[in-house]
């Protein structure tokens, strides 16, 4: 079998000559195969490198952020609070509650530097008839929640 | 009517009156349900909207589930022999929390206590109780027990003789059915508290900090300096107590909150609770339960993880479920259970 040639500096013959497992053209094509799969590999390491870096990136300026809006929410739960009962210094004083995150809180809504209602015993619910301590106005309609249609006895005798 | 006009607000509806200072947030009043309905509401301008959806909410729950009117549907099944009826979606609604509470809160909180109510004189509105009667001590009368009631859909079965009483879950159920209706009212934006006698519900936007409540003990004391004040960014609070709402008789004092399995007013180590959680109908289920149950609520109350304030009868003071210890905290609303407001009344609830 004839000596062949290689290109210089690029790949190792896969085979050596006179192992009679190929063709001239076989040993030719393994090469080039062989190159084609380092090319590409070498673009996927470099892609790899890209990514990974990109990645490493993304998540240096991401993880600050999620650490800062956890340790600036002041939402206290119990053993937490540390100020002990009726005293007031850790807390922020009435009309100066914006550090102070509640659930829902919109940042166009007013501020309420003092209480606007209290919740407190009022007893059992007494109800009154209309037109009395309500100010109900008596022949209403019913309903307004569900459309209600009224009791209806609908079995057994009704004495 | 109002009390000072605003130039951009139309009028507010007959019997509230305005409470606000001129501020972006509105505040009114109305005497509503034998007791006091606060609403607030930003933008102030919304607030004769809101005020109007309440109005409506109120009328109907009275029309449900009032126990003096002699129009109403419970009423109407109270004085009937009969033991199966038909009732409406609002006040299935209203049975259906009121059975929901009770399973919840192991018959602590149980709606079969009207019989033992009337037996302790609680037979009418509060305000025509005589205050101080001779005569003999009432006997408890313990509670048939609320599984002997039972709804699936709009059809009630109940016992002939069986008196309900659903004051531990109706004015809770108002307040979040008045938060939510005046929320909409409003146009779905900003922010609204509802309150009925001191147990409230927010919905929407709160202030920056959250609605700013104060903890009261005594509502009759209005100069009293609150307990506590917190800040309320969702749900509810409810508060209920053995301090107000007493009479006597046989030189006996006597109180609304009955142990059902007595049929006594509760003798617990509790005067008052309040409790928070995401909707008024647990709130006030659990402040409830808290004090009828006495040491065996407080166990309770803890299991369920829900935010709460308690003062023994000595006035120490007892926190709950990550209750805030200071001054102007937040109150988180989102850890602990809730009675679900969804789906009015579909199926047995027993």
């Amino acid at each position: 079998m004839p000596e062949q040639n290689f290109p210089q500096g690029t790949d190792r013959r896969p085979f050596a000559d006179g192992d009679g497992r190929g063709t001239r053209s076989d040993h030719q094509a393994r090469p080039q195969g062989v190159t084609t799969v380092r090319r590409w590999s070498n673009w996927s390491l470099a892609a790899l490198v890209v990514g990974v870096a990109g990645g490493t990136a993304a998540l240096a300026r991401t993880i600050p952020s999620h650490a800062a809006s956890t340790t600036t929410t002041v939402v206290p739960t119990a053993g937490t609070t540390g100020a002990a009962a009726g005293t007031t210094g850790a807390a922020p004083a009435s009309g100066t509650t914006g550090a102070t995150t509640a659930p829902g809180a919109s940042s166009a809504a007013p501020s309420a530097p003092k209480p606007i209602a209290v919740t407190s015993p009022s007893g059992v619910t007494t109800y009154v008839m209309p037109g009395t301590a309500s100010g109900t106005a008596a022949g209403t309609p019913a309903g307004g929640v569900a459309g209600t249609g009224g009791t209806t006895y609908v079995a057994r005798g009704d004495t | 009517m109002t009390a000072r006009t605003r130039t951009s607000a139309p009028a507010l509806p007959d019997a509230w009156q305005d409470r606000g200072d001129g501020g972006p947030i509105g505040v009114a009043e109305r005497p509503a349900i034998g007791t006091t309905a606060r609403l607030a509401a930003w933008p102030a301008e919304r607030l004769h909207d809101g005020a109007a959806a309440v109005d409506t909410v109120l009328d109907a729950l009275d029309r449900q589930a009032s126990r003096f009117r002699p129009d109403s549907e419970l009423s109407q099944v109270q004085r009937s022999s009969g033991t199966v009826f038909l009732v409406s979606d609002g006040f299935a609604e209203v049975l259906d929390a009121a059975l929901r509470a009770a399973r919840w809160t192991g018959g602590l909180v149980d709606p079969t206590v009207g019989a033992a109510l009337q037996a302790l004189g609680y037979d009418r509105d509060f305000a025509a109780i005589d205050q101080d009667a001779p005569g003999a001590v009432p006997q408890g009368v313990p509670a048939p027990g609320w599984s002997v009631v039972a709804l699936g859909g709009r059809l009630l079965e109940r016992p002939a003789g069986v008196l309900l009483d659903l004051g531990a879950t109706a004015k809770g159920l108002g307040a979040d059915r008045a938060a939510a209706a005046a929320f909409r009212a409003a146009g779905g934006s900003g922010g609204v508290l509802v309150s009925l006698g001191g147990d409230l519900s927010v919905v929407g936007a709160p202030p920056r900090g959250g609605w700013p409540v104060a903890v009261v003990e005594d509502p009759d004391r209005a100069d009293a300096p609150p307990s506590q004040v917190v800040r309320l960014g969702e749900g509810a609070l409810a508060t209920s107590s053995a301090r107000c709402r007493t009479w006597r008789r046989g030189g006996r004092r006597l109180h609304h909150l009955v142990d059902p399995r007595t049929g006594d007013p509760a003798e617990g180590p509790w005067r008052t609770a309040t409790v928070a959680a995401r909707n008024c109908l647990t709130a006030n289920a659990a402040s409830t339960a808290v004090m009828v149950g006495g040491a065996d609520g407080a166990r309770w109350l803890e299991e369920t993880g829900l935010p709460a304030r308690l003062v023994s009868t000595d006035g120490s003071v007892h926190l709950f479920g990550g209750w805030p210890r200071s001054d102007e905290a937040p109150v988180d609303v989102s850890a602990g259970p809730s009675l679900s407001l969804a789906a009015a009344s579909v199926g047995c609830r027993r």
